[in-house]
């Protein structure tokens, strides 16, 4: 292996490091399973509106906040080198496509049954835009299978509104575990107690 | 003496030349991590490194004395936050120690061969 190649591989490797650390704070699966618990819920008593969709979606604007307030000073910061790549920006212009569509459509929404198409070019959309913020290629997989998933379930009707509710209180129940372990793994030590 | 035999007592001196800064496993590891990040604070540093606090302390203040990482002290929410970084003195340094290292290897490997 070559020089330039040991040191892509040990940037890849650190930043795959960093990005698995940096979310076992489980916060992106609070987040997550709160919209499914929403979503789950609006579709139960047949009630999708855009306030329902900012009840579900609005605690994402937080993310970035809880993010600097209770994992960064925990876990520190690395600003690392972002090589993206066009392919990178052609996805994340993708996913911009994707939640304006997400947004026009969820403004037009007139019937719970169209609800599938907002949601699904709302997941894509965050998931192909996650892949350009984060420089990650491998978000991709899961970016086209979660929602590829989520359309599948509802085309073929094994999805329930009880379902959704279930799946997204479980993954809360998970979040909040992952996040009460990561408090207790990672304290918040202050820098001057060290002689830097 | 021998053409071999002298090329094998240059790259024997050639460890007398090693940067002694940067032959320490752990500011080895710092400058590494460095290296391959625009910049880090001082707790990403701790955890990537796995050194204790106090080592990591001592091992950057002996860094940033011969030049080879600035630190950028400031305060975040009235916590305060070192970033480190590494200069263009220290990649060159880290570059010129990894060839050193590269032909001791290199001379070794051939000497074992032969």
């Amino acid at each position: 292996m070559n020089t330039i190649d040991s040191h892509k591989k040990l940037e890849t490797e650190l930043k795959k490091r960093a990005f698995l650390t940096f979310h076992n704070d489980g916060i992106i699966d609070i987040l997550m399973g709160w919209d499914l618990v929403v979503i789950g819920v609006s579709l139960y008593l047949h009630n999708m509106s855009p306030l329902t969709a900012f009840i579900g979606l609005g605690p994402l604007l937080f993310y970035g906040l809880l993010k600097y307030e209770i994992t960064l000073p925990r876990l520190g910061h690395a600003q690392f080198r972002m090589h993206r790549s066009f392919s990178v920006w052609l996805i994340g212009a993708v996913g911009g496509v994707f939640l304006l569509a997400a947004v026009i459509s969820g403004i037009f929404i007139r019937s719970s049954s169209w609800f599938v198409g907002p949601i699904s070019f709302a997941l894509m959309g965050i998931a192909f835009t996650m892949v350009l913020i984060t420089g990650f290629n491998r978000i991709l997989a899961y970016a086209i299978l979660i929602p590829l998933f989520f359309i599948v379930g509802f085309g073929l009707k094994f999805l329930s509104p009880e379902m959704i509710m279930a799946t997204g209180g479980i993954l809360m129940v998970v979040g909040i575990w992952m996040l009460v372990k990561f408090l207790r793994t990672h304290p918040i030590q202050a820098e001057e107690d060290d002689l830097v | 003496m021998s053409k071999k035999d002298s090329a094998n007592n240059v790259h024997i001196e050639k460890i007398d030349e090693i940067d002694q800064i940067i032959h320490s496993p752990s500011r080895l590891k710092i400058l590494i991590v460095l290296a391959e990040v625009v910049k880090a604070d001082f707790t990403f540093l701790v955890l990537t490194t796995g050194l204790t606090r106090g080592n990591l302390s001592a091992n950057l203040r002996k860094l940033e004395e011969v030049g080879y990482i600035t630190i950028e002290k400031s305060f975040v929410n009235r916590v305060s936050r070192s970033m480190i970084q590494l200069t263009d003195h220290g990649m060159m340094a880290l570059k010129s120690y990894q060839a050193d290292m590269q032909m001791i290897i290199d001379a070794l490997l051939s000497e074992l061969g032969s």
